[in-house]
């Protein structure tokens, strides 16, 4: 579904992201690991059409996306998650959610009149979203007005929602409690089932071993390995640099 | 007194017009935008110069805020590449701009010497020469145009309007084209705007470019902010407060020529003080960061 070839990102004399090659393959949880500064969420950005790259092709479902903007990028069928909570503030958990179903909003004089009216289809998959992170008792809060790990469940939410094929989750479950991390690492086994492919970057690894399909490790701004979950924690110099020694 | 409170009132139809196009692109867009001042020129001057030359009032009105729109579109053309301060500066440049037009293109405007006999709106064969019926129909339109920005903010578009506020990115990434989004308001702000200067134009019955001066802008974005970002009711409020409120300095014997910058500084002492005490003013959505 999404390939990286020959990816290059230099800030000044930093090699970001240097000859990054990799896959994900259609109705596959793919995760992107490695210590800080790898080059993790450039390439995510990259991907994303945040960054203009410096080199290098990425191919989504076989047309060449490299360098488009990022609302081409989402047409696209990619939805992404940030890793810092970008929702909009002013606005509540439900309108947060009405955005990302679809782009008639964007249309001035139908929605003025009247004919881009919440169908029964839009409110239906808005309801049955908001039952799923069991948040429809805050569906009219201002999202600002969200704790951290509320937050979190509202934009993968909303994430989910948007039109997409490939789903890019950046540290889903960064400092959020035990609970909400199942509630999340469950919502993510739902999506594997339902056959939807995801591409995340987490640094918890037995939230990753647990979960995935496939491991891409970087360092430096390369890919230095990748494999199954079992492939990887059984890679001693993975586990040296980038796992810790956990067994 | 009446007569005085009437032409009062007429003051605070057209300027909360003004302020609702402000509201637009500020308070919903979060554009900062400090061309509202010209706009508003435009839409004087075409209608006064369109009716001095036999153009009917109605049709006049209509292109004042169809030239403005124009105008606003045309600001619009930077606006993906220039953010926050950035679009300030520009839109001050655009303010700048225009004044110097009516200023200087002495065979069109009459430069300082101004713009006298606006012809009063004649609508099918009434002519609004009283001020009470000018105010009737300030009101109205001021009700029709309240009742328009209402439906559009309330509408799935006014809620993008408000995703590009808070989140311009964010509003990107799903998938939303916020360049378009963006010159729409700013376009919807600029014809409003050229709507409010029509009414100006034809009740006053004379403008020149001072009226026009970027300064203008102060009781405007004071309005809007002391209103509250992206609330119309806290802009109606916040009109009649700032329109009336410096009314007793005139009865308490200031010349003329001290009640103008008075009124700045009023303006200036209740704009900080909101800003302290109540960032989001009457019953904004949005706090001031």
């Amino acid at each position: 579904m999404l390939k990286i070839q020959n990816l290059k990102k230099y800030f000044g004399g930093v090699k970001a992201v240097d000859n990054c090659n990799f896959e994900v393959k259609v109705g596959s949880i793919t995760a992107l690991i490695g210590p800080n500064g790898s080059g993790k969420t450039t390439v995510f950005n990259i991907i994303a059409g945040l960054i203009v790259p410096d080199g290098g092709i990425i191919n989504f479902k076989d047309k060449d996306i490299t360098g488009l903007n990022p609302e081409d990028i989402s047409s696209f069928g990619i939805s992404r998650v940030f890793q810092q909570s970008r929702l909009f503030g002013n606005l509540t958990v439900k309108e947060n959610l009405f955005l990302a179903y679809d782009n008639e909003d964007t249309s001035f004089w139908k929605n003025l009149f009247g004919l881009n009216k919440f169908s029964k289809e839009k409110k239906a998959k808005i309801k049955e979203m908001l039952e799923l992170i069991e948040m429809e008792d805050h569906a009219n809060k201002l999202a600002r007005d969200l704790s951290f790990g509320q937050k979190r469940l509202v934009e993968i939410a909303r994430a989910i929602i948007n039109p997409h094929d490939l789903l890019m989750l950046d540290e889903p479950v960064a400092g959020v409690t035990p609970p909400l991390r199942r509630k999340i690492s469950n919502m993510l086994i739902d999506l594997r089932k339902k056959g939807e492919t995801v591409l995340l970057i987490e640094h918890d690894i037995n939230f990753i071993l647990s979960l995935v399909d496939w491991v891409i490790v970087m360092d430096a701004g390369r890919v230095v390995s990748e494999g199954t979950p079992e492939e990887i924690k059984k890679d001693p110099a993975v586990l040296e640099a980038y796992l810790g020694g956990i067994s | 007194m009446i007569p005085y409170l009437i032409h009062l009132f007429i003051l605070i139809g057209v300027y909360y017009i003004l302020a609702l196009s402000l509201q637009v692109s500020m308070g919903f867009t979060g554009l900062l935008n400090l061309a509202q001042i010209a706009f508003f020129a435009i839409g004087a001057y075409t209608s006064a110069l369109l009716t001095l030359a036999g153009v009917p009032f109605l049709l006049s009105f209509v292109l004042a805020g169809v030239l403005a729109l124009i105008s606003g579109f045309l600001l619009s053309l930077p606006l993906n590449k220039l953010k926050g301060d950035y679009l300030a500066v520009v839109t001050i440049g655009f303010t700048f701009i225009v004044y110097a037009i009516t200023l200087n293109w002495i065979e069109l405007t009459r430069g300082p010497l101004g713009i006298p006999g606006i012809p009063k709106p004649d609508i099918f064969g009434y002519v609004f020469n009283s001020n009470e019926s000018y105010l009737v129909l300030v009101t109205i339109i001021a009700i029709v145009i309240w009742i328009f920005v209402r439906a559009v903010v309330r509408s799935p578009f006014g809620r993008t309007l408000e995703a590009v506020r808070d989140d311009e990115l964010a509003t990107k990434m799903l998938g939303k084209d916020t360049k378009k989004i963006k010159a729409i308001s700013m376009m919807m702000a600029a014809f409003l705007a050229g709507l409010a200067g029509s009414l100006y134009a034809h009740y006053i019955t004379f403008i020149d470019p001072s009226s026009f001066a970027l300064m203008q802008i102060v009781p405007i974005i004071s309005i809007v902010i002391i209103g509250g970002l992206a609330s119309l009711p806290g802009t109606l409020l916040a009109t009649i407060i700032l329109i009336l409120l410096p009314e007793p300095m005139r009865f308490i014997g200031f010349p003329s020529s001290i009640v103008g910058p008075m009124r700045q500084i009023l303006y200036a002492v209740i704009l900080l003080a909101v800003l302290l005490y109540r960032p989001k003013g009457f019953w904004g959505k949005v706090e001031l960061e």
